[in-house]
């Protein structure tokens, strides 16, 4: 009896290691990979040990310069790093009760504020109903954060319905160069249309001063370099989808890793429909024939 | 037999433990993303970095970062346990205009297929969906596009592209997205 009682038990302990071994073995596996370094992107620093040209007190005054940031509010600073941009910056934030009121990006070397949003306003009425009379508020605004309209193509404005029971006016332009396009150049200035003031701004500009728009190397070398660069890679190219020039920096997508964006320069953007169905997009630097970047829709 | 008796409910109680007591201790953060893409890798790796410290209500994330898994196993194994769940991979419009996310594997996870998001690991509902992937929030006068998915199924908060996103941008956007609400905000 103690025999059978015994064997009873420890065939129920076994059953349960057993069935506890199954059942995690039919869950697959989580992985959890330790990369060799974790890849570039936004990071905090510490200003007590950061060199920078521009102090957060000296960054303060000069939000207060282009803008009536309130004097009532707590204001906090923190230090961050663009590594892909190469770009140190202060967030500052405007707060009352917790709560932003005010926000703003301001280059930590050279001073320049680069956005700003401003959330002191309702929205809730559309007084304005018109996008030209938004694009010239907007252009107003240029003016005052010292952009040259020259510089940027025609504004597109949309209207902007995302937070709750506030609307926003948003005018979008697009840097351009000698009539190219220059990859991720751009200004955007919001407008509340209650009121018709600007609520915020947002810019990046890329530097293209001595840019020479004549290339080097034909389009179409641009396109073989393109196609056969993505053939090495494994892919099956099934179309040129297009060929453009424009102005950019390099950001060697095709790499493999995330890496600091290069110098601008004259590229050849060739689009690519490849036998995964999505498109890829090759940067060819048009004065020497080099890969130097790229994308691939999801 | 009293030894025995004992080193057998020892036996259990241990393998029951084992798999309760990590029930309770963390959240979990699903990460997946697909090989072919270049940047998707390191996406996941940096929701990793800023997600790992953080914490809500007082518990940790544990970030799991999946690679290449299969529709079947996102669906039974991902979705209905993750806090916050990520999906870095391709996505696409079918003919009638439904969105979907793509595996490796070419599956396709449609919003119709999402399962109850109401009752993750370690107790309440999933915190944020967030397909980093082409049209992954393009909406539609058809019901059960992506976010109804989510939402319908007890999400609290879903978010997606509404255009085709290029590697890079999604790379640049969810790293920003994750660092500012993680614990730096």
């Amino acid at each position: 009896m103690k025999f059978r009682k015994k064997l009873l038990f420890t065939v129920f302990a076994l059953a349960v290691i057993v069935g506890g071994v199954l059942a995690v073995n039919t869950i697959p596996l989580r992985e959890d990979i330790s990369p060799e370094g974790y890849p570039i992107g936004i990071k905090e620093l510490d200003p007590k040990t950061t060199a920078v040209e521009v102090s957060a007190d000296q960054a303060i005054e000069t939000v207060r310069k282009l803008w009536p940031a309130p004097h009532d509010a707590e204001v906090k600073e923190m230090l961050l790093m663009d590594d892909m941009l190469s770009r140190t910056f202060w967030l500052l934030t405007w707060r009352v009760d917790d709560e932003i009121i005010l926000a703003a990006q301001i280059d930590a070397n050279s001073g320049e504020v680069f956005s700003l949003l401003d959330f002191r306003y309702d929205g809730k009425k559309d007084n304005l109903g018109n996008t030209t009379i938004a694009a010239e508020i907007g252009l107003e605004m240029l003016k005052k954060i010292g952009v040259p309209a020259n510089k940027l193509s025609e504004p597109t404005v949309t209207i902007n319905k995302g937070y709750p029971h506030r609307i926003t006016y948003s005018v979008l332009w697009h840097q351009v160069h000698e009539d190219l396009p220059v990859l991720d150049g751009y200004v955007l200035v919001n407008i509340d249309p209650e009121t018709l003031k600007p609520v915020g701004f947002a810019k990046g500009l890329i530097n293209t001063e001595g840019i020479d728009t004549r290339p080097d190397v034909l389009m179409n070398r641009a396109t073989n370099v393109a196609k056969d660069f993505i053939e090495a890679k494994g892919y099956e190219v099934r179309e040129i989808i297009d060929v453009e020039l424009a102005i950019g920096r390099p950001n060697y997508y095709w790499e493999g890793r995330p890496r600091k964006l290069g110098e601008p320069t004259l590229l050849w953007l060739v689009t690519i429909k490849t036998d995964l169905g999505s498109s890829a997009e090759i940067w060819v630097d048009a004065y020497t024939g080099e890969v130097v970047g790229g994308d691939q829709t999801r | 037999m009293r030894a025995s008796k004992a080193l057998s409910v020892l036996t259990i109680t241990t393998i029951l433990l084992f798999g309760i007591v990590p029930v309770q201790a963390d959240w979990w953060l699903d990460a997946h993303y697909d090989s072919r893409l270049t940047w998707a890798d390191d996406e996941v790796y940096r929701i990793d970095y800023h997600m790992e410290p953080e914490t809500y209500q007082g518990i940790e994330y544990t970030v799991y970062v999946l690679k290449n898994w299969y529709e079947s196993w996102i669906i039974d194994s991902s979705l209905p346990y993750a806090k916050v769940w990520h999906m870095a991979s391709h996505g696409n419009l079918d003919w009638l205009g439904y969105n979907y996310l793509l595996t490796y594997y070419d599956e396709s996870i449609y919003g119709g297929e999402i399962p109850s998001l109401r009752n993750v690991h370690g107790g309440g509902a999933m915190l944020l969906g967030f397909g980093s992937a082409c049209y992954s929030g393009r909406s539609a006068w058809i019901p059960y596009m992506l976010h109804e998915g989510f939402i319908d199924n007890g999400a609290v908060a879903y978010m997606g592209y509404w255009d085709p996103v290029g590697d890079y941008d999604a790379y640049r956007f969810a790293d920003r997205f994750y660092y500012y609400i993680s614990r730096h905000s």
